[in-house]
């Protein structure tokens, strides 16, 4: 009997006849049976299916921002179009090579990402040079406006020849484009700052890069409106920035040159520069050989709990040390570094299911002004990226990409999970995109991994590194807290910190607490002298058995996947009773989890449980005192 | 005859228009607009803000529904229907009057949503998130009931990520947002008679794996046992 039957019967749509013989049919075939009740049960979910809640009141309001900015973008870009159109014989043919690229570029990642939703990059461009274009149209002469970009900047070079020095024109593209050496920067910003049309060529030359970099970004992404908003900001700052240079008519040889200062960065992002090139004309100014090679950056270490070394190198790594590009760093604990301003690194071991892992080691692939690469062999580089560097974690196949952004990737094997709590990633395999990642997101790439739940922030990032460092001794506590921040020193501990005195609190292995004062200077040595026992026995907290059973029980299972793993993998024989002792920091997370037992345990085994064990939370301890408590685990292959 | 079908009332089972008019079942008709356009609708197209946003606020709940019975319990209920409309308010130029508004809109809706949860599905879910429904909600029984009755929920929304998008989409349209044959056909742009296959097999593959999701399972063993007779041989 069909399923359409049972339809019609359930609907009442069958005639006696009908009924009796579905009904005769059902009384006797356990399968029509089970059909029907199947039938039922989806209809009765049906209608129990909530209402959606009530929208929220602001969602009008935000609708409209959304609407507002699409609408205003799409006018921009409207108006570009026509503009596009009358500045074509403006500009000169390398530019309109370029830009058709892009466009063909622009549509070609378009078609393949997101045929929903279009940004039209090449009128982006077109804005972009209609903005530069609507300049000399505000100039006194009339003439200019006809002239090719090209014959615009030979006639004002000539015309402002006597007025003042011409500008470096290809240093400044190579200073917006972040070509230039630290010492060419630096050069060229002093300049800048004696010379306010210099100032001004710099300023915009970095805007107009920032622009071209956003737009082939926009390209690349599947964009969406709320994008669209961000991508408008450097339209708007840098329209503003031309109607307060049309108030300023006087620096008109100045902006005029920053045209050409344009126009020659589109040259070089195109093609190396020949002879021929109209903008060679432009170039005047001799003493100027800034641009080399992307200089090389230096990743020093900021924070260090645990062991690290680097691969040719005997000793371990310590705090204040550099990692340079090449190093195959290994780490068993934590490691932080600073990575020029505004990026920073955390590496520690994974969590995972399988093959718990002890140790982090990355590879720095490239560590460059112009691009940082990171190559992760296992374990977990977490990261933050406040810069416009391009910043990449290479995993095995995957390559996470960042646009600014703070996230964590994980690798074990093939596996690799990505979390991203800021900012965007995208993450490609073999040099497909295979998704863009929008924060808050998670991704993995199977389900062997887990996905970790927050991203450590690496510490020390955007501060003064001249800071001292403050020193733990190993093994001696198992929980500090410096000036109110709870910190692991569980295998020792180096930071930097600043310079002066500092609260410490540390818990010691029994729960005994020890306060204090330390002055933390250049060569501090920690001295345990510095902090008193508190005067009461060791501080016990207490949780109810209850509490402590509410929060394992349901956890139990991953414990027992442990085992069943090391079961199915390694040691088919494994059996046996184990204790597991847990010792809850004062705020309710697991401080320390050690595995008791007799027998031998396999390693992985024993990793697996405390790593699972180190993710319960625990209600804070009464009496605001750390609890150990002993949890008896007996696993047996019977009955599985 | 014009696409766009005529407003039949909601009928949630049984292809309510399929018996009553029996009718040649081919691609739905692309014929010329037949009706002038909604004149809001067709302020809105002209660019007129007012004119949106009054759009916006009549069919706001409408598209927050069909999305949410996409969706099923989810945190991403207002961000999805916002970019409704702003798919909306970037394709209206585009819009032809070829179908009724509302069924173009459902179309639309139904895009971005698939969109969304292809977006999602390359994300991991944590199987126990739990997305708090309306709470004002009057038919909510004891807390163990709703509790009971989200679970259900959550587990026929685990059962239909697990269809294909089109049949997923046809099958929300048609049984959870009670959409005639006829008018999803208009929507997915696809013939009547695929519509109603592959609601068929939709259905179908729902029903196979039912008993799969405890929750479920629990359900049908209630209706198994109310069911008058005695089986022959022994349930599996």
């Amino acid at each position: 009997m069909s399923l359409r039957a049972l339809e019609a019967y359930e609907d009442g749509h069958l005639s006696a006849a009908g009924r009796a013989r579905v009904e005769a049919k059902l009384a006797r075939d356990p399968t029509l049976r089970r059909a029907h009740s199947a039938l039922r049960a989806y209809r009765a979910v049906l209608a129990e299916l909530p209402v959606p809640r009530a929208l929220s009141d602001g969602l009008d309001e935000s609708l409209a921002t959304r609407v507002a900015a699409a609408h205003a973008l799409d006018r921009a870009f409207s108006d570009a179009r026509d503009v596009e159109a009358a500045l074509d014989p403006r500009i000169d043919q390398v530019l309109a090579a370029r830009l058709a690229t892009e466009r063909a570029l622009g549509a070609a990642f378009d078609e393949a990402r997101a045929p929903e939703l279009r940004l039209d990059t090449a009128a982006l461009e077109a804005k972009l040079f209609a903005a530069i274009a609507s300049e000399p149209i505000a100039a006194p002469n009339p003439d200019t406006v006809s002239d090719t970009v090209s014959d615009t900047v030979s006639d004002t070079v000539s015309d402002t020849a006597s007025a003042a020095r011409p500008l470096p024109t290809r240093a400044i593209a190579a200073y917006a484009d972040g070509r230039l050496s630290a010492a060419g920067q630096h050069r060229l910003e002093a300049r800048a700052a004696k010379r306010p049309e210099l100032a001004d060529a710099l300023a915009r030359a970095r805007t107009l890069a920032e622009l071209r970099r956003e737009s082939e970004r926009a390209a690349r992404d599947a964009v969406s409106a709320a994008r669209l908003e961000r991508l408008e900001l450097p339209l708007r700052r840098e329209v503003a920035r031309i109607d307060s240079a049309r108030a300023r008519r006087r620096w008109l040889g100045g902006t005029a040159l920053a045209i050409a200062a344009a126009a020659a960065f589109a040259l070089l992002v195109t093609r190396p520069p020949a002879a021929s090139d109209p903008v060679a004309e432009v170039e005047l100014d001799p003493i100027e050989p800034l641009v080399i090679a992307p200089p090389a950056l230096d990743a020093e270490i900021t924070t260090l709990a645990g062991e690290a070394t680097l691969d040719g190198r005997d000793e371990p790594l310590a705090l204040g040390d550099s990692l340079r590009e090449g190093d195959l760093v290994t780490v068993a604990g934590s490691l932080h570094a600073r990575i020029d301003e505004g990026t920073g690194v955390a590496i520690a071991p994974g969590l995972f299911r399988d093959r718990p892992s002890t140790t982090a080691r990355v590879r720095l692939e490239r560590l460059r002004a112009d691009g940082i690469e990171l190559a992760l062999v296992e374990g977990r580089v977490a990261s933050e990226v406040l810069t416009g560097t391009p910043y990449a974690v290479v995993a095995g196949p995957y390559r996470v990409e960042v646009r600014g952004t703070r996230f964590s990737v994980d690798r074990d094997g093939d596996a690799v999970a990505v979390r991203l709590d800021e900012g965007r990633v995208a993450i490609s395999r073999d040099g497909e995109l295979l998704v863009l990642l929008e924060a808050p997101a998670e991704w993995r790439s199977s389900d062997t991994l887990d996905v970790p739940r927050t991203v450590e922030r690496p510490r020390a990032l955007a501060r003064e590194l001249r800071w001292p460092a403050f020193r733990l001794p190993s093994g001696r506590f198992v929980e500090i807290e410096l000036d109110g921040t709870v910190l692991p020193a569980a295998d020792g501990l180096a930071m930097r910190v600043p310079a002066g005195d500092h609260e410490l609190l540390a818990i010691d292995t029994d729960g005994l607490r020890h306060r204090g004062i330390v002055s933390v200077d250049e060569g501090f040595v920690f001295d345990e002298r510095s902090l008193t026992a508190e005067p009461s026995a060791p501080r016990r907290g207490y949780l109810a058995p209850e509490v402590i059973r509410e929060v394992v029980t349901p956890r139990v299972e991953q414990l027992k996947r442990c085992y069943e793993r090391s079961l199915r993998r390694t040691h088919p024989e494994l059996a046996g009773s184990y204790v597991l002792r847990v010792i809850v920091g004062a705020d309710g997370r697991v401080r320390r989890v050690r595995v008791v037992t007799d027998g031998e345990m396999p390693p992985p085994f024993v990793t697996c449980l405390q790593l699972e064990a180190q993710a319960w939370a625990f209600p804070r301890p009464e009496g605001d005192g750390p609890v150990t408590f002993d949890l008896p685990l007996a696993f047996s292959a019977r009955g599985l | 005859m014009s696409a766009a079908s005529t407003d039949s009332p909601l009928t949630i089972f049984g292809m309510a228009d399929a018996p009553e008019r029996p009718q040649r079942e081919g691609v739905p008709e692309r014929a010329a607009p037949a009706e002038a356009i909604d004149p809001l609708v067709a302020r809105a197209k002209a660019g007129d803000a007012a004119a949106f946003q009054a759009l916006f606020r009549q069919h706001r709940d409408s598209v927050a529904r069909t999305v949410h019975r996409f969706l099923g319990p989810s945190a991403d209920l207002e961000d999805v229907v916002q970019d409704v409309f702003v798919h909306v308010y970037r394709s209206l130029p585009s819009f032809r009057g070829d179908a009724k508004f509302t069924t173009w809109l459902y179309r639309l809706t139904a895009n971005v949503t698939k969109m969304h949860l292809r977006r999602a599905r390359s994300r991991p879910r944590f199987a126990d998130v739990a997305v708090p429904e309306a709470t004002d909600d009057a038919t909510a029984g004891r807390p163990d009931e709703l509790v009971e009755r989200n679970e259900r929920v959550e587990a026929l929304y685990r059962l239909l990520d697990r269809l294909s998008d089109k049949k997923r989409t046809v099958l929300v349209l048609h049984d959870l947002e009670g959409l005639g044959a006829k008018e999803i056909a208009t929507i997915v742009d696809a013939p009547v008679l695929t519509v109603r296959t592959r609601l068929f097999y939709a259905r179908k593959e729902l029903y196979a794996a039912l008993a799969e999701e405890p929750a479920l399972a629990a359900l049908m063993e209630r209706f198994l046992a109310e069911l008058p007779g005695r089986p022959t041989e022994s349930e599996p």
